[in-house]
């Protein structure tokens, strides 16, 4: 029976095949009872009108049987579409009979009938399959700005490896508390002199998670289909879970809190972390995947307890654990070795995550950048940010080229590299304005202490090249004034000896490159060599006896002195051992000669 | 993900339709030759778009994003966000011994000429040149080694490379690399492409590919050789080839002597006017050629063109060192005035870094130390140690060496018996691919760090092997890509630099 069965379901699943036969047999029909009508002809033979009344109904009644597997949940759309069809099938049939008994014009107006019938019902076939509003899309001038995955701002300690095996890695979260507040991006701190107050950054369902949903889930889990029995287009959707039960799983308050998510429990984040080759894995392995920040971002929600109305912290966690900071700087004591700055560096530093703009970059001032040659990428893909390198066109590079390229750009430049250019004091303004720089690359031009004064409280810049600049000690004081700053860099700068051992003092996370690299430093290193074959053998002589003779060096010296092959003085380090005996060459060439014909060479050695 | 699988010829030939026809408009009258950009979502949507709508025909899938690089070379972009920009590959063709630079054996001085236990060659095949011997004397090392300071017990380096000893916290050194082939075609090819057999990309040319240009002026993969003091195998061409990626992405060698590229400049009384007028004219017969024929070479070919035209300014610039000053000079050793020596190299590579050049590739001849070692190895270390120092000192202080991998390898290791006699002040050693050292500095990679562990033959690995594959697929992650999505398809399958192997060794990452 199970044979039936299936049978039966093939036959339902054959539903898009049968469809498209009616409609072209009656439209067909259709037009050739228009022409008919006009010149006067006879009917169409009866047969075809038959054929075409079957397929309607074969096409229904498929349909009625696709309407009984799981996934598709009554709708007005589909509603629509199965009436029409009977409609259809119903009206064809009434027009063959009307055919057969040749009341040619009832006939013609059922034909009409079912034709007109089934135009919306094949509509309404569509919408269910190819979303809604999918004939008129092209003309809708959307509004609603393409989905762009959600980037996950950098938090120290929060960061997501994009390539990591397994992204269900416990992410370490010891260091969230740092995290600051992206909004006042552009305030100068130069009155606030005091260690900002961390904020959290929000997020919420509304903005981020619903649109991730959309944009990911809900083609099969929403309105149109909702495969498993899950619908993820509403809060009561996705918390009334699918056919295998709730998606999210809260704690009962006996091993998790009350009201806290159970992540390893919740399906809705297991399921994306399975292999992209298992069968439960989603989104399946065919459909776009979602990115390990987007990822990340579920989790993040989750985390807070999957709320729906209130926003969600980025970066706050389960617990925030104080930040521990390995090597506490000593105020009055400079830092002898800038190396060891580097772990207290990435424990101490408050990084304020750059915010990515919302829009792409505008696509005129890119062509400009590459047709001058500048290479501009995105600093990860997918991300708005740019990483702009100016080394092809350098030495012809100024201030007012720069001014032109860059202006359009401002918002989107995350790393930027002027290295080698013939810019001055005067650009820094322009990119002390960029909202999102987080790396600024100056080597090697003529920029100053005063194009430097311009960066001045820079929220985000995080690392700086001054490397072969004109900057001094004064430099300091801007230096001090960045708050994400921790790679810097200043070898060939102007800086004095006293002065960059200050810097080092007042900027302990900050490692600073000055291309001190300290000497070699030498552990141990091992005395005088002796040679001797002292050691107990591995293999071990089975009955114990001494070491069997090793002493004999002499055997592995060439019983010839003249070169067999070409009769040059042979050369010792060239040498084979053929049959027990070992044989020198002049050079390394001669060897493969005596392979191929040891015989012939064997007569020219001395016996 | 949209690009999960690798490019589908169908889909190439549609992209490049797509491509002529967007560029032949935008190649005129533009010095650069093409306007290109290098962006997902804005280039890459619009051909996506015009590519879409023909895909549409054949049924094909929609195409994702197709960033195109500096030069109007499309490559596939990196997967995700990279930490290393660039690579410096100091490739040591013919096989250091690990014995003797790296791999610290204090236990085979007490067993000097001891023959090499059966246990521990467990049936290793030989190379026609020891198989015939009677015996396997182990030969230790005659040099003296340190234990350096890095960022964990220390590094251990022979006498011979003192300087690199200054380096030790940047180096993430490998005792446990081992390999396939144990002769040097096979052995380079398959570290340089990723199988033994000759034809497939090497790993610049997958970088060129996979990252392209950064600089509009240069080549993405550049190639520059020493020639070595000691004995020396063959280079071939290949081992910089392309194999059926397109053409314009083999490596482009740089020589040391004479014209750095060989036919760049202007025959006498051609003018760069003149140079460029017959560009155009040629472009506009390839265009036609390629209209017709649909022939992507010649596409490499009119790139190619263009290419040499914009290096015919930029590598005079870039050979010239005199804007380097003395400090940096001497840095890099005596040598560094020596062209084609490897001190002007590491300072040629150094200066390729910071012009955005993706892949540059050193070939150090000479370590073939079948027999004279120790003298031979002497001179071999004494003319590396020092530029190779100075490479990642001079890229660490100008904040390059985040974002560039300094590699060093040889094709395999030596074997710890002696080749030919043994006396405590000479002897050779023979290949061996069991294990050997490679070591690697920045980009992402761990620095300070010594991993894995041979026994006390430096035989067999004992602890943490990696593999050559595993090497590869670890690196490109540095570089921003999935090993198993860096792919192209060629005779009917989806290849890759990893081929059907290799994993990423996450202990070797910072």
């Amino acid at each position: 029976m199970d044979f039936f069965a299936d049978l039966f379901a093939v036959f339902g699943r054959s539903h898009p095949l049968l469809l498209h036969m009616p409609i072209g047999m009656l439209v067909g029909l259709g037009f050739v009872e228009l022409i008919a009508v006009k010149r006067g002809h006879q009917p169409m033979a009866r047969l075809y009108v038959f054929i075409a009344a079957c397929t309607a109904v074969f096409a229904a009644a498929s349909g009625l049987v696709l309407h009984e597997e799981p996934g598709y949940e009554s709708s007005s759309v589909l509603e629509w579409h199965e009436w029409l069809g009977i409609a259809t099938a119903a009206f064809a049939c009434v027009c063959f009979a009307m055919r057969l008994v040749g009341a040619i014009k009832f006939y013609r107006i059922f034909l009409l009938l079912s034709v007109v019938v089934m135009i919306p019902a094949g509509h309404f076939g569509a919408e269910m399959t190819h979303g809604k509003g999918f004939l008129w899309e092209p003309f809708e001038t959307s509004d609603e700005p393409e989905y762009v995955p959600p980037v996950l701002p950098k938090i120290p300690g929060n960061e997501v490896d994009p390539e990591s095996e397994d992204p269900s890695d416990p992410v370490d979260s010891t260091d969230l508390t740092n995290a600051s507040d992206p909004e006042n991006g552009d305030k100068p701190t130069a009155e606030n002199d005091q260690p900002q107050i961390p904020e959290p950054i929000l997020a919420s369902y509304e903005e981020h998670i619903a649109p991730m949903f959309a944009a990911r889930c809900n083609k099969c889990h929403g309105e149109r289909k909702s495969k498993g029995d899950l619908r993820m287009d509403s809060a009561d959707a996705i918390l009334a879970g699918g056919e295998n039960g709730e998606i999210i799983v809260f704690g009962m308050g006996i091993d998790h809190p009350e009201g806290a998510v159970v992540i390893e429990e919740s399906e809705i984040y297991q399921r994306l972390l399975l292999p992209l080759d298992d069968d439960d894995h989603m989104p399946p392995e065919s459909k776009t995947q979602l990115t390990n920040s987007e990822i990340e971002f579920l989790r993040l929600w989750l985390e807070a307890g999957a709320p729906f109305e209130e926003p969600f912290e980025l970066g706050a966690g389960k617990q925030v654990p104080p930040p521990t900071v390995k090597d506490p700087p000593k105020p009055d004591k400079p830092k002898p070795n800038p190396e060891e700055a580097t772990s207290a560096a990435n424990q101490a530093t408050a990084v304020t995550p750059a915010v990515a703009p919302t829009e792409a970059a505008p696509q005129e001032a890119l062509l400009a950048l590459t047709n001058a040659l500048i290479h501009v990428q995105p600093v990860e893909p997918g991300s708005t940010m740019l990483w702009v390198d100016f080394a092809a066109p350098a030495a012809t590079i100024d201030d007012a080229q720069a001014h032109a390229l860059l202006q359009p750009l401002q918002g989107h430049i995350g790393e930027l590299s002027l290295a080698r250019t013939k810019i001055t004091d005067a650009s820094l303004s322009q990119i002390a304005a960029m909202p999102a720089l987080t790396r600024l690359d100056l080597r090697n031009t003529a920029i100053t202490n005063t194009g430097l004064a311009e960066l001045q409280g820079h929220q985000v810049l995080q690392q700086l090249v001054l490397s072969q600049t004109q900057v001094t000690d004064e430099a300091a004081a801007t230096l001090q004034s960045l708050p994400s700053l921790h790679r810097l860099w200043v070898w060939d700068a102007k800086m004095t000896a006293d002065g960059l051992a200050a810097l080092r003092n007042s900027l302990p996370h900050v490692h600073i490159d000055a291309g001190d690299l300290s000497n070699p430093e030498v552990l141990e290193t091992e005395g005088d060599l002796v040679f001797n074959g002292d050691a107990p053998l591995v293999d071990g002589p089975a009955d114990g006896e001494a070491a069997p003779a090793v002493a004999d060096v002499a055997s592995l010296t060439p019983i010839n002195t003249v070169c067999p092959v070409s009769g040059k003085p042979v050369d010792p380090k060239y040498s084979v051992v053929y049959e027990g005996r070992v044989i020198g060459f002049c050079c390394p060439n001669c060897p493969k000669t005596f392979w191929e014909n040891p015989e012939a060479c064997l007569a020219k050695l001395p016996k | 993900m949209e690009s999960h699988n690798p490019p589908d010829p169908l889909r190439e030939r549609e992209l490049l339709m797509t491509r002529r026809r967007f560029f032949g408009t935008a190649a005129k009258g533009l010095g650069a030759g093409f306007g290109a950009l290098a962006l997902n979502g804005l280039l890459g949507k619009e051909l996506g778009a015009m590519a879409g709508g023909m895909g549409g025909l054949n049924g094909l899938p929609e195409l994702g994003p197709s960033p195109v690089d500096a030069v109007g070379n499309r490559i596939t972009g990196p997967h995700f966000k990279p930490k290393a920009k660039r690579v410096i590959y100091l490739h040591m063709e013919g096989a250091p011994s690990q014995l003797d630079l790296y791999d610290y054996k204090p236990g085979l001085r007490s067993r000097f000429n001891q023959d090499l236990p059966e246990s521990i060659r467990d049936g290793q095949r030989l190379t026609g040149m020891t198989s015939g011997q009677t015996r396997f004397p182990v030969a230790p090392s005659i040099f003296k080694f340190s234990r350096y300071k890095n960022n964990q017990d220390g590094l251990w380096l022979s006498e011979l490379l003192p300087h690199t000893g200054s380096v030790a916290k940047e180096i993430c050194m490998i005792n446990s690399m081992h390999t396939e082939a144990i002769n040097h075609e096979p052995g380079i090819t398959f570290f340089q492409t990723g199988n033994q057999q000759p034809g497939r990309p090497s790993f610049g040319s997958w970088m060129s590919y996979g990252l392209g240009s950064a600089n509009a002026n240069l080549p993405a993969f550049v190639v520059m050789i020493t020639q070595g003091i000691g004995n020396m195998q063959a280079l071939s061409q290949r081992f910089w080839g392309s194999g059926f990626l397109p053409s314009e992405h083999q490596g482009c060698k740089l020589r040391s002597g004479g014209d750095p590229v060989l036919f760049l400049r202007n025959p006498e009384g051609v003018s760069r006017e003149d140079r460029r007028r017959m560009l155009d004219l040629v472009g506009d017969l390839n265009e036609k050629e390629y209209e017709r024929s649909f022939d992507p070479e010649v596409q490499s070919r009119i790139s190619q063109y263009e290419m040499a035209y914009r290096m015919q300014m930029s590598v005079p610039e870039l050979t010239d060192f005199s804007d380097e000053d003395e400090a940096t000079l001497a840095m890099y050793g005596p040598d560094v005035h020596k062209p084609g020596s490897f001190a002007a190299n590491c300072l040629m590579a150094r200066r390729l870094a910071e012009r955005g050049v993706r892949f540059i590739q050193l070939y150090m001849r000479g370590w073939d130390q079948h027999g004279n070692l120790p003298n031979e190895l002497r001179a071999q270390a004494g003319a590396i140690d020092q530029p190779q120092a100075a490479l990642i000192k001079d890229l660490k202080r100008r904040g390059l060496l985040d974002d560039t991998i300094v590699l060093s390898a040889g094709e395999f290791g030596r074997t710890v018996y002696s080749q030919g006699t043994l006396t405590t002040e000479n002897y050779g050693r023979d290949h061996h691919p069991r294990c050997f050292s490679v070591w690697a500095a920045g980009g992402g990679m761990n620095p300070g760090i010594t991993y894995g562990k041979t026994d006390d033959f430096s035989y067999n690995i004992v602890e943490n092997p990696v593999d050559v594959h595993e090497l590869h697929a670890t690196l490109l992650h540095c570089l921003g890509f999935n090993h198993e999505r860096l792919g192209y398809r060629s005779q009917g399958r989806d290849m890759r630099l990893t081929d059907v192997g290799g994993h990423v060794n996450q202990s070797l990452l910072a």
